[in-house]
């Protein structure tokens, strides 16, 4: 099994390096290097142009580009004044060594600002998840066990609705009615903007309070979702042969439940969490942009309409990173929890 | 198997038993049949078929040039029934530059699906061909293909969407189409939500071919000396069709809300063209501007996300319960036991 794990480390080397020449190319292609730094309308002319391209690299070959960006250019000599005589040290360090490059918008480094979004997107993720996952595995059980109810039927109805709903609908929705129209009648009511109110101060209080909507949004959709898949995991194990051999030797229903069905049925669940655990650190774009949480999707949305090049860049590679690490510790996972899988 | 079972309603289980089923129906005439008994995918049909009709009947009660007039002077209207007195002259009430509401998600959703059949197209096709490639020939081009899959992956789709849509909008000038003039941006959308939804039928197909390749009729074709493109095209791919319908109406329900969230951050289909996606921008660009919730909702401009995203949420519940009995009729699993 050590070596599995070696095996699958190695593999995903590769994969990296894949998604980041991805990465690279497409937004290396993508129109206008320079845009972010003209005008509304215009385009960065004549010498400006000249004296940026060389002073960014983006006159080398784009296979140059690609080295710099990974490995750094501070072993190299630059030609900054385009007199053809390389003198200049380069600065970058690369994003093998940790610098994802700078903002061309706010000229700070990205890794900071990724550094500074990173806790809040956690805070906001996790939560949901923690949210998601027990509520999902509680109504999950629930409607497999009572499968046809009344209660199953409804759910299976309320979870299509919860899967189909876009989440401005979801979002808007919430805000109008717990933070607009509870507060118009004179009901407590939850914020809708940021993390904080400002008058109000940095308090635990106030973060869990403005964490309600946004967590009740990402929530109620994923668990519409994440609760059917485990319905027809328990089912299907619920139907097979050992359970019956399990209830008819008399176990007690909870024990066939729990011990018997629930952990086989765990297996295919436990690989859908890891997979979407890694897209954790992404945020949530849409419910980040909608409450101003100042969140990696935020982050990526605001500099992606300034068209802040390194930003985006960066703020993909941490993500399409951290989903590998984490599809590789799914996998490793794997070979704890489930005894029957042989590895050679 | 007990999810085969499970996923069909006690009805059809009677039937499928029953004695007098004949055994003479075609695989196809059973799904047929197994798909018509699943209740909620008919009314799924049905209600498709009632936003086709509602799109394609609402342009002939309102112009596109209607839909895309300004009215400043209007601006920001509440629903016209809701007013003193009553009318029905902006029924879903007016944007924020005046602009009617109900014309433009009648002209909005004619885009909207046109952007999810279109791109669900490029998906289906795309997948198709690099899991056929992938599964048929093996060995080195699989790995290089399934590598290019599995990083495709790893990146955020909704992320790249962003970044492409927003350096190639504004690259394509207008359309005109059937006496329509389309914002260049369509195409672009199309394109990019089609090139992103390729990988899990990639894989799913991948998987069909690789056990299909060693039955004994693709040996017998092979033997015959039926060429590669041939054996993949005209003898494997039709019997993996089944999962790739059933992907491709799920694909179409994650394509329509992909086109609706791209224009909600307002980088999908740029004004005045309209689509289900752009129309809800609005209320965005209004949370976003007011600072305020609060006066964003006592202005009363609810209309604005309302009625637009009921159409997008009934449009994709539609789809997904087409996608559900696709799946319950085309499954093989449904055919065992």
């Amino acid at each position: 099994m050590g070596r599995y794990i070696v095996r699958r480390m190695l593999q995903a080397i590769p994969l990296l390096f894949i998604v980041s020449l991805i990465v690279f190319v497409l937004i290396m292609n993508m129109g206008d290097p320079l845009i972010a730094f003209a005008g509304r309308n215009g385009q960065v002319k004549g010498a400006d142009r000249e004296r940026l391209i060389r002073k960014l690299g983006l006159d080398q070959p784009i296979y140059v580009q690609y080295v710099v960006w990974l490995v750094g250019n501070d072993w190299m000599k630059l030609d900054l004044d385009g007199d053809g005589v390389p003198e200049t040290n380069g600065t970058r360090r690369g994003v093998l060594r940790g610098d994802l490059g700078t903002s061309v918008v706010t000229r700070e480094p990205v890794i900071k600002m990724v550094r500074d979004r990173l806790p809040n997107t956690l805070l906001l993720m996790v939560t949901a998840e923690i949210v998601i996952i027990s509520f999902a595995l509680i109504l999950g059980i629930a409607t497999a066990v009572f499968k046809y109810s009344i209660f199953d039927n409804v759910f299976t109805g309320l979870s299509f609705v919860g899967f189909s709903m876009p989440v401005p609908l979801l979002a808007l929705g919430l805000i109008y009615i717990f933070g607009v129209y509870f507060k118009r009648a004179g009901l407590p009511y939850f914020p809708t903007v940021g993390m904080f109110e400002p008058a109000a101060g940095k308090t635990p209080e106030q973060l869990v309070w403005h964490l309600v909507l946004p967590v009740a949004t990402l929530s109620i959709i994923s668990i519409a979702a994440y609760s059917r898949f485990i319905r027809s995991n328990m089912l299907e194990v619920l139907g097979h042969d050992y359970i019956r051999t399990a209830t008819s030797k008399g176990l007690s229903s909870r024990v066939v439940l729990f011990k018997h069905a629930l952990k086989n049925a765990a297996l295919p669940i436990v690989t859908l969490i890891g997979l979407d655990l890694g897209f954790l650190l992404a945020g949530a774009l849409v419910t980040e942009t909608i409450f101003s949480w100042p969140g990696m999707g935020r982050l990526f949305y605001d500099h992606a309409l300034k068209s802040d090049m390194p930003v985006l860049m960066g703020v993909l590679m941490l993500i399409s990173i951290s989903v590998i690490f984490f599809q590789l510790l799914t996998d490793i996972t794997y070979t704890f929890v489930d005894p029957r899988i042989r590895y050679q | 198997m007990a999810v085969a079972t499970e996923t069909l309603s006690k009805g059809e289980e009677r039937v499928m038993f029953s004695p007098s089923t004949k055994p003479t129906l075609s695989l196809w005439g059973l799904a047929f049949r197994r798909f018509l008994r699943h209740r909620a995918a008919v009314g799924g049909i049905i209600g498709l078929a009632l936003i086709f009709a509602f799109v394609i009947v609402g342009s002939f009660a309102y112009t596109e040039a209607y839909a895309n007039k300004p009215d400043v002077v209007n601006r920001l209207q509440a629903p016209s029934w809701l007013q003193d007195p009553p009318t029905w002259e902006h029924p879903m009430g007016t944007d924020s530059v005046g602009r009617d509401v109900l014309a433009r998600i009648i002209y909005g959703g004619q885009i909207s699906l046109i952007i999810g059949f279109l791109s669900v197209l490029i998906a289906v096709t795309l997948g198709a061909i690099i899991g056929a490639v992938s599964g048929y020939y093996g060995g080195s081009v699989d790995s290089i293909l399934m590598r290019f899959t599995e990083a495709m992956i790893a990146i955020p789709s909704l992320f790249f969407l962003i970044i492409i849509s927003k350096m190639l909008i504004g690259s394509i000038p207008n359309i005109n189409l059937l006496g329509r003039s389309l914002s260049g941006s369509v195409p672009i959308v199309i394109f990019v939500i089609g090139i992103f939804g390729w990988m899990v039928e990639a894989r799913i197909v991948r998987s069909q071919f690789l056990s299909l390749k060693q039955q004994d009729f693709v040996l017998a074709a092979r033997a015959l000396g039926v060429k590669d493109h041939s054996i993949m095209w005209k003898h494997i791919l039709p019997n993996s069709i089944a999962p790739i319908i059933v992907f491709a109406s799920l694909g179409l329900a994650v394509a329509i809300l992909t086109e609706a969230y791209v224009g909600f951050l307002g980088l999908g289909v740029q004004e005045p063209t309209a689509s289900w996606g752009n129309i809800l921008n609005q209320a965005l660009s209004y949370l976003n501007r007011a600072f305020a919730p609060q006066d964003f909702i006592h202005r009363g401009v609810w209309w604005l996300w309302l009625f637009p995203s009921l159409m997008i949420i009934f449009t994709v519940l539609c789809v997904n319960f087409i996608g559900d009995g696709l799946r319950d009729a085309l499954d093989p699993r449904g055919l065992t036991k």
